[in-house]
């Protein structure tokens, strides 16, 4: 594949083959579609609108990103993901209520401990498998999630609990601009999206360990025989990939509540941001998770002021998110900015 | 293995690009958008023709004379409730003269199997062709000289398994009562009550076979079922069979049938009626809420499930006929029950300037909403803010699971049940005996908002069986269902004011009365913002008809 | 591999028997094969309480969706998890032609195959760009979204499907005198319900015995050849002239017909339809269903449903006879996690490749001389699914 030539071809066509190429004309055709209404609306509903996605986009972008690592160290999608982080988000719930632990302290400790889960998984239950050889390990993330569900069920009950926000979270606890609420809780989530961010590309480009990660992804076996121990890589993957998730879910489980299936409600949303950007794709991935947030806000809150449109309510939103990525995918195989590491005969 | 070497292999090699791709891209494209413009515009049509039919003058008559009289004896509550027992004898006598009364009711009509077995005849119009019944019916099938078995089948694993309590407190009070001597029957024998818990996990596709089982193995006397779809799948079954479906554990319309589904009853308020009463709210505080004939927009937020389309159904239905439909203007929102949050449909309608707002949702959703609605300023605009009757108990809107200022200031239209979690309610002498019994078998009475609803259930499961055993002829199928049919008592954890009763085929519903409250978060409770509203016997029987989705 | 070549790892055991293919004693081995699957299946009916004869034709209907899935998964390469959407259009099809139209049951099934293919082919388009776990993930969004879709207000769907409710099929399948007769359940011993189960189950089995056949001759065919070969190597199927997108799409379309044919006997066993049985988590038991059966083995077929029905009926029942501290039901669920991850460790192949695997140290069937037919293990079911393990 040579799609992407040099620039001198300045082909219009060209570029809009390209992972930005198709999200420009994406956001062209959204927003002049939607013009009239979100005139209509005004700007306080529109700000709201943008405030809201980016609330979601941040917190869909903190579980795809656990998502796509998993995905670069070791090309498997990580199904088991989405309850790792609802158990983690228990344990933090678990020492806040239970045992005073202030809400900060209770995510980092939340977060380590399935980290360390998530590494003894990797060791006991995904090593021993070839990693290209899908299924086995699709079943195995399959198990784990049903476990830990299971688990987090019969030890915190099923009722479902509220979440103690990491963020002021008092109804006033906001900015009014032009009428619109930025609440405080918004702020913090896309704050803490973007240390992540920057922790993940210090760690990954500035330590040893974050080079053996990278030399893993890009090739496992040259990896191994330049001398990287890779199996230690994939564990801190999962490590890693875990605590993140686990970060993602304390970050929305104000707004869900806690109960055990909340993260598998969320993950689907994760699922198509990831897809969206590329699966392998970090960046992307952020990007994915703000593009789903955006139609998700949008598309359904201004598509159903449009005549004929009446019917497209919220309930929409997961279907728009599939008709999404079926769309990208037909043009862009591995996402808007994922490698093309599938190929085609 | 096989699987593992031969079914996933890695494909490194690149090959050659298939260029004429364009085409088949286009084509998929193409059907995805026109299958989602088909599904638009088919849309205008059919909503307006899905509604007609389903409001219940008789319904709409009742709630405007209870409140009628309400205006005209100021204050005064429209049933005149008797003196309150103060504990629990007299409770149980209470219940005893009760019980005795439908005895003696059922004894004076004669209802009696016809001489050749093939038909029965109950009280007030109640009437079961009994030829229809499989070869080998049994009107005793289920019931030993010393057991009564009962079938149940309920969530207890699964996302809804919190379902799955009330099946435990149903043991719970069975253990009791056997201890305390069992069912006595008119015949002479004492009979233990056994339940048979099987769980379904919420999936209806399980429960079929679940509840074969207990029809042909278990051979049990009658089989309770747990949610709409549960049950819907299987009470065709349940009445070819000729088993007792009592007290379905759902609140769907479709259980008052006695003519077409004579062994399937509910218990719960149907969810049409409670859209009725929020209908008629906004009629009477029409004024109120837009002085000179103003437009007033009712904001609902609607669950994309059965239960919220039936109440969706039910107030549009209302609207309809509405007098006053034309100052009305009706904004839905639609949410996915697996919808994990609900902001943007909550900023939609926000920006919608609601006169009201109602929840129709369930579960989680309900809590999310009075989040919501606190975080996006509705709370200050918006000043009827309604909860729907399912989600009044403590577990879903008290402080502890809403934060910050809790539920203050919001709406319900109680569906005429009490809250075993709530402290407003810590001197009632029925909720004070079930917290002890809980206390007792070491469950936590705050563990879990399904352990009142498991009271609720249990108690009118235990009466049914004592009328309908102290019915000449003992405890049978038919004795059973024309006692259920016939029931009228004091439900200790009904409120005041609302009749616990069914007529024979004239009124079909246990439960149709509620009131409207709102919400004292200081001391989590709800208060009377109304009066009782009891429509007993006004809500018109419902043959479901299932691709028009309301009653026939 | 262990498929039907012992001469692999095993090599040091010798199997106790040697059969020559072709020859007398290996057509009475065949024979003894198949009379094992068949006495017990034409028994069951009339020794099971009716209530398990119905879950066994509910095993019989999830069997062929899993048989279709196979052909997507096992036999393709084609790693989907929205197969139960497919399902859940050939039951929508047959409630709606039934209940709509009053057609009949058998009609129904015909047309449920076709709209099932054709859907099938439409999601398979994009599946010839999009692999691997890309795959996985787009059907598992479709398996998500299907129970939504069906719950579409306008265009008549939610009125058609029933919306959450689903529907209950207004017309029951049920015996006639003759069919009765044949089926000996005309008796004094047995009553209505008994009947009909037993009836259901007839109907389902054959169902499922004729797409047995049908997909085992269609992979011994020319195309079933193709879809085997690109899997295990595209280039090297390409190069051998198997036209990729041809085979990739026809072969997709018809694991979603059979899947769909699937859907239409669950429909009619448990007499209604609706969103909760074609949704993700269904999604997941079906594959769970098909991996212990065995991925690509034929014989996977009559196992799979029985995995589907009897897990999730049996779990909560075997959680509550843990005698340590009370456990609760609750933990139900992690027993058949557990059984994933057991199985994907210890039996990869699952079933019936654990069958086959300790057959093989018992009887070795050697095979012809490649020369006398140019289909090189005709014959049996067992050596069809030989074939699929090449």
């Amino acid at each position: 594949m040579t799609a992407v030539t040099t620039k001198s071809r300045g082909s219009f066509l060209t570029w809009l083959k390209t992972g930005s190429g198709i999200l420009t004309a994406m956001m062209a055709v959204i927003v002049i579609a939607l013009i009239p209404a979100i005139i209509q609306g005004g700007l306080k509903l529109f700000l709201q609108r943008v405030f809201d996605s980016l609330n979601n986009g941040a917190v869909y972008a903190v579980t795809a990103i656990a998502l796509v690592i998993i995905f670069k160290a070791t090309t498997l999608i990580n199904f088991a993901g989405a309850n790792i982080a609802m158990f983690g988000a228990y344990v933090c719930w678990w020492l806040n209520t239970s045992y005073g632990f202030p809400i900060w302290i209770a995510v980092f400790v939340a977060m380590g401990t399935m980290a360390v889960l998530g590494s003894l998984i990797e060791r006991t239950l995904i090593r021993p498998f070839d990693v290209n050889d899908h299924l086995p390990v699709v079943l195995i993330t399959f198990g784990i999630a049903a476990i830990l569900e299971a688990f987090a069920g019969g030890f915190w009950g099923l009722e479902f609990h509220k979440f103690p926000s990491p963020f002021p979270s008092d109804p006033k606890d906001r900015f009014t601009i032009a009428g619109a609420f930025l609440r405080y809780e918004t702020i913090g989530t896309l704050f803490v999206m973007g240390l992540m961010i920057f922790g993940i590309y210090l760690l990954l480009n500035k330590t040893k360990v974050g080079l053996a990660f990278r030399a893993v992804s890009s090739n496992v076996e040259s990896a191994r025989l330049v001398g990287v121990r890779t199996g230690r890589t994939l564990q801190f993957g999962w490590a890693l990939a875990s605590a993140l998730g686990v970060l993602g879910a304390c970050l929305v489980a104000k707004q869900t509540n806690l109960e055990p299936a909340f993260m598998a409600k969320l993950v689907i949303f994760a699922f198509a941001a990831a897809t969206l950007g590329g699966l392998d794709s970090i960046g992307g991935s952020v990007i994915g998770a703000f593009i789903v947030a955006v139609v998700q806000s949008m598309l359904t809150g201004y598509g159903q002021e449009i005549p004929g449109l009446g019917w497209l309510k919220s309930n929409f939103a997961l279907v728009l998110a599939f008709v999404l990525i079926l769309v990208v995918l037909l043009f862009k195989p591995a996402g808007l900015y994922g490698t093309r590491r599938i190929e085609r005969v | 293995m096989a699987v593992g070497e031969g079914t996933h292999r890695q494909r490194n090699q690149k090959g050659k690009q298939i260029v004429s791709f364009s085409k088949k891209r286009s084509v998929g494209a193409a059907v995805v958008g026109l299958s989602l413009i088909a599904a638009g515009c088919g849309g205008g049509s059919d909503d307006g023709a899905s509604t007609e039919g389903t409001i219940d003058a008789g319904v709409k008559a009742g709630v405007e004379d209870a409140l009628k009289a309400a205006t005209t004896v100021a204050g005064g509550t429209t049933t005149t409730a008797p003196p309150k027992p103060t504990s629990m004898a007299e409770w149980e006598a209470l219940w005893a003269k009760e019980r005795d009364a439908v005895v003696k009711k059922i004894t004076d009509s004669k209802a009696a199997k016809s001489a050749d077995g093939k038909s029965f005849t109950g009280t007030n119009g109640f009437v079961v062709d009994l030829s229809k019944c499989p070869v080998g019916w049994n009107d005793t099938e289920g019931i030993s000289d010393t057991e009564i078995k009962i079938g149940h089948t309920t969530a207890q694993s699964g996302t809804l398994a919190d379902y799955g309590n009330i099946a435990k407190v149903m043991q719970l009070r069975a253990d009791a009562i056997n201890k305390a001597g069992g069912i006595k029957d008119s015949t002479g024998k004492t009979r233990t009550i056994k339940y048979v818990v099987k769980d379904d996990g919420y999936d209806a596709t399980r429960t079929i076979p679940l509840v074969d089982e207990l029809l042909d193995s278990e051979k049990a006397f009658a089989i309770i079922t747990l949610g709409s779809p549960s049950t819907m799948k299987t009470y065709d079954k349940m009445n070819q069979r000729c088993v007792p479906q009592p007290f379905s554990q759902t609140g769907h319309p479709a259980w008052g049938d006695p003519d077409g589904h004579p062994w399937t009853t509910g218990q719960q308020l149907a969810y049409n009626t409670e859209a009725v009463m929020w209908g008629n709210f906004i009629e009477s505080n029409a004024d109120k809420m837009a002085p000179n004939g103003g437009q007033i927009t009712v904001c609902a937020l609607v669950m994309n499930n059965d239960f919220g389309k039936s109440y969706d159904a039910g107030f549009k239905a209302y609207l309809a006929q509405s007098p006053i439909k034309s100052r009305i203007n009706y904004v839905t929102e639609t949410i996915e029950p697996s919808a994990p949050t609900i902001t943007d449909p909550m900023t939609t309608l926000a920006s919608k300037n609601c006169t009201i707002f109602i929840a129709m949702t369930a579960g989680t959703s309900c809590t999310q909403s009075i989040q919501e609605a606190a975080n996006n300023g509705m709370n200050e605009k918006v000043k009827y803010r309604f909860q729907p009757s399912v989600c009044g108990a403590i577990s879903f809107v008290g402080k502890d699971k809403v934060g910050n200022a809790g539920a203050e200031g919001w709406y319900i239209v109680q569906g005429g049940v009490k809250d075993l979690n709530s402290p407003g309610f810590d001197n009632d002498v029925y909720i004070k005996f079930a917290r002890e019994e809980l206390k007792a078998n070491g469950i936590d009475y705050k563990s879990s908002g399904s352990l009142g609803s498991g009271y609720y259930f249990a108690w009118a499961q235990e009466q049914a069986l004592r009328i309908a055993a102290a019915l000449p002829g003992g405890l049978t199928r038919t004795n059973l269902m024309n006692a259920i049919r016939n029931m009228n008592m004091t439900h200790p954890y009904t409120l005041d004011g609302i009749k616990f009763n069914m007529d024979g085929n004239k009124d079909a519903y246990l439960v149709e009365g509620g009131v409207i409250q709102t919400r004292d978060a200081k001391n989590e409770t709800w208060v009377d913002a109304g009066v009782v509203v009891d429509l007993s016997g006004k809500s018109k029987n419902c043959k479901w008809d299932q691709s028009k989705g309301l009653c026939a | 591999m262990s498929g039907g070549s012992s001469s692999g790892g095993d090599a040091a055991i010798k199997p106790m028997f040697v059969l020559q293919e072709g020859t007398s004693q290996h057509r009475m081995y065949q024979a003894f094969g198949w009379l094992c699957l068949a006495i017990p299946m034409i028994l069951a009916p009339y020794m099971l309480p009716s209530f398990r004869v119905a879950q066994l034709a509910q095993c019989a209907g999830w069997g062929v969706a899993i048989l279709g899935m196979n052909i997507a998964i096992g036999w393709s390469g084609l790693l989907s998890l929205g197969h139960i959407a497919f399902c859940g259009m050939g039951a929508y099809t047959t409630t709606i032609l039934i209940n709509e139209n009053s057609w009949d049951f058998w009609m129904t099934l015909p047309v449920a195959f076709i709209v099932c293919f054709i859907a099938g082919a439409l999601v398979g388009l994009p599946a010839l760009k999009i692999k691997g776990l890309y795959l996985a993930l787009v059907t598992f969004a479709l398996a998500y979204t299907f129970p939504i879709l069906l719950k579409i207000e306008g265009g008549g769907i939610a009125r058609r499907t029933g919306g959450d409710n689903g529907r209950n099929l207004e017309e029951k399948l049920v015996p006639t005198e003759t069919i009765r007769k044949i089926l000996f359940i005309n008796g004094e011993g047995t009553d209505e319900s008994t009947r009909i189960a037993v009836y259901k189950y007839v109907v389902a089995v054959l169902v499922l015995l004729v797409c047995f056949l049908i997909v085992r001759n269609i992979l011994k065919s020319r195309g079933g050849r193709a879809m085997i070969a690109l899997r295990d190597n595209q280039i090297g199927a390409a190069v051998s002239g198997v036209p990729l997108n041809k085979t990739k799409v026809l072969a997709f379309a018809l694991s979603a017909a059979i899947a769909g044919i699937g859907g239409s006997l669950i429909a009619m066993v448990l007499d209604s339809v609706g969103p909760t049985v074609f949704d993700a988590n269904y999604a997941i038991i079906t594959l769970m269903g098909l991996v212990l059966a065995g991925v690509g083995t034929l014989h996977g077929a009559w196992l799979g449903g029985v995995f589907v029905v009897f897990l999730q009926d049996l779990a909560p029942r075997a959680v509550g006879l843990i005698p340590v501290f009370n456990v609760d039901v609750v933990y139900a669920r992690a027993i058949y996690g557990l059984m994933l991850v057991l199985v994907a460790f210890f039996m990869p192949g699952g079933v019936v490749s654990f069958g086959r695997k300790w057959r093989a140290r018992i009887i070795q069937v050697q095979p012809k001389a490649p020369d006398t037919s140019h289909l090189a293990r005709a014959g049996t079911g067992q050596a069809a699914a030989a074939t699929a393990a090449v």
